[in-house]
């Protein structure tokens, strides 16, 4: 009999994978939408590292993913040899800054004025040298590695319209912090403003007084800081093995593609989107056709939607010219 | 106040200037013409630190800056407002000023100069938040002039500042420069394409030739002789 039935009838019969709709369980999606809200802020801070890189520098950094990574799991060696979770956080975002200004000054620095092309290669040498010194280091015995969190992945508290972990509201408020502060450097400050010059027009910088070199090292610094961040407040949630930052740096890429590559805000609001969507879709959709599997081609179709409606994204200008 | 002596500099393999000399005294406009690639741009980059001299000495108010950044240079007070005006296009007008200020630290010094710059501009005062991309071409001139003066500089450079304006703006342009050389008391080295504005208010001019310098003589001298202004300066 569930033989007969099987096909297009088993499906509508089957509704065990589909969640009850929103007007049925309030609750649920409420859930659903502050969860996306918090994996969106981590989206949305990579989507911010690429973006600031892209518009001071003019390069896709497809090794962002992986400088994470790496700083992640050589703070999961501090936090084994007992350094608390917040000291790892603190001390990880330093480390990833610190890995951020070398890799500019020995490896981008001396590719610009250089082919396009020879910047791309760079930057995915970076991506198998970091992922084959992690895997070399520290990808031994069993995998993924558990890492941990200031506050709990598991406990859960009431926020009115959702009950949330308390990690994810760590995520959430540590991101939303990261992504006020950000706006208040290249907004209200001199250094901000400094670097918002030099990745418009460096000779005109250098002409300003402006260190040019200094401020692309720093822009690097940061970026690699919000990044490896967005690393290790993911990592508690995924757990670590060399490639946990894959998805997360494709979900950024087409957040950041969605907002417009040299637009910060439209990084935070393609991070979101991205967030909040793939949340719903995994929730809302019946798994036997649209699974796990089917979230990123969705994404994606959804991006080139966009792109061919607006192909500067949502918030990005039309690309000025540099000299 | 300015002396550049015996400069060569390349880019690369191509040599862009040859033995080049030049001074420029206190408070005087000096100008310096020449035809398209003679060099002329090039030696204003030696003098602001952008390109550094294979030979030759840069001295400035008695320091040897030729082997000083571009950043340093600026801070000792000289200002130069390159060719094509070079603005940060999508900041503001204000933004681009401030940024002229870049190397100063006296606060209520760089708001007097704002006012300042604001009352010799008036158009850019109007224009204040938008974006220096989407001004006229004279007005995104005098806010490369203004955001160059941001920095209060004893010694302006100034390139090619009436390229590619309507006749009547550069006029005005010109006055501006004559009245900045004598209220300010800022000394200028300009360079320029159109030698008989330049000539009319400059006190002495040099003329560069495929890297060298082939005169130099009072403004006036040069003006008045025939035989030099059709066979070097065109006109
Ligand atoms: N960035 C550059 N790279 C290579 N060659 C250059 C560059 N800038 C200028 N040159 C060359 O140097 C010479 C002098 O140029 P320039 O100083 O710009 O002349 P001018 O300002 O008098 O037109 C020219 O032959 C020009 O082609
Ligand atoms: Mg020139």
């Amino acid at each position: 009999m569930e033989l007969i039935g099987s096909g297009i009838g088993a499906l509508l019969e089957s509704p065990v994978f589909l969640a009850a709709p929103p007007w049925e369980n309030p609750d649920l999606f409420g859930e659903q939408i502050v969860a996306g809200l918090a994996t969106g802020s981590i989206y949305a801070l990579m989507a911010l590292a690429i973006v600031l890189i892209y518009r001071s520098t003019d390069v896709l950094n497809f090794a962002q993913g992986e400088m994470a990574m790496f700083g992640a799991f050589a703070m999961w060696s501090l936090w084994l040899a007992g350094l608390e979770p917040w000291q790892i956080i603190i001390i990880g975002v330093m480390l990833a800054a610190g890995i951020g200004a070398v890799i500019e000054r020995l490896a981008i620095r001396p590719t610009q004025g250089a082919p396009q092309l020879n910047v791309v290669v760079v930057t995915l040498g970076l991506f198998i040298l970091l992922n084959s010194v992690a895997t070399w280091v520290w990808a031994q015995g069993d995998l993924p590695k558990v890492f941990p969190s200031p506050l709990s992945t598991t406990a859960s508290v009431d926020i009115g319209i959702a009950r949330i972990t308390e990690h994810r509201i760590l995520i959430l408020g540590v991101g939303l912090s990261i992504m006020v502060a950000l706006f208040a450097l290249f907004n209200y400050t001199k250094l901000g403003l400094a670097m918002r010059a030099t990745a418009q027009n460096r000779l005109a910088s250098q002409l300003m007084g402006i260190n040019v070199g200094r401020m692309l090292t720093l822009g690097w610094a940061l970026s690699a800081a919000v990044g490896g961040l967005a690393g290790l407040l993911i990592a508690p949630i995924t757990f670590l093995h060399p490639g946990f930052m894959f998805s997360v740096l494709i979900f950024a890429f087409a957040a950041a593609v969605l907002g417009g590559l040299n637009s910060p805000p439209g990084a935070v609001v393609g991070g979101f989107i991205i967030g909040v969507g793939e949340n719903l879709l995994g929730t809302y959709t019946p798994q036997d056709i649209l699974g796990t599997e089917m979230k990123l081609p969705l994404i994606l179709l959804l991006l080139v939607i966009v792109l061919l409606v607006r192909p500067t994204g949502l918030f990005g200008q039309p690309e000025a010219r540099r000299v | 106040m300015l002396k550049v002596s015996s400069v060569s500099a390349a880019y690369g393999p191509i040599r862009a200037l040859h033995d080049v000399s030049l001074e420029v005294g206190e408070g005087q406009i000096v100008t310096l013409l020449g035809a398209n690639g003679a060099g002329k741009s090039s030696t204003l980059r030696v003098i602001s630190g952008v390109i550094r001299p294979t030979s030759g000495s840069v001295e400035f108010l008695g320091q040897r800056i030729h082997h000083r950044s571009p950043e340093k240079i600026v801070s000792l007070g000289i200002s130069h407002v390159p060719e094509g005006r070079e603005l940060f296009t999508e900041l503001t007008v204000a933004e681009n000023l401030s940024l002229g200020a870049y190397t100063r630290r006296d606060r209520d010094g760089i708001r007097q100069d704002l006012d300042r710059a604001y009352q010799y501009f008036p158009l850019l005062a109007q224009r204040r938040e938008q974006h220096a991309g989407s001004l006229s071409g004279g007005e995104q001139q005098m806010l490369a002039i203004a955001r160059g003066l941001m920095s209060r500089p004893r010694l302006l450079l100034l390139d090619e500042p009436s390229l590619g304006l309507a006749p009547l703006v550069v006029k005005e342009i010109f006055k501006i420069i004559d009245t900045i050389n004598r209220e300010e008391k800022v000394t200028i080295l300009l360079v320029e394409q159109n030698a008989s504005m330049a000539l009319s208010i400059a006190a002495y001019a040099y003329v560069l030739e495929t890297g060298r310098i082939v005169l130099a003589d009072t403004g006036s001298a040069l003006k008045d002789n025939e035989t030099v202004r059709r066979s070097y300066l065109g006109y």
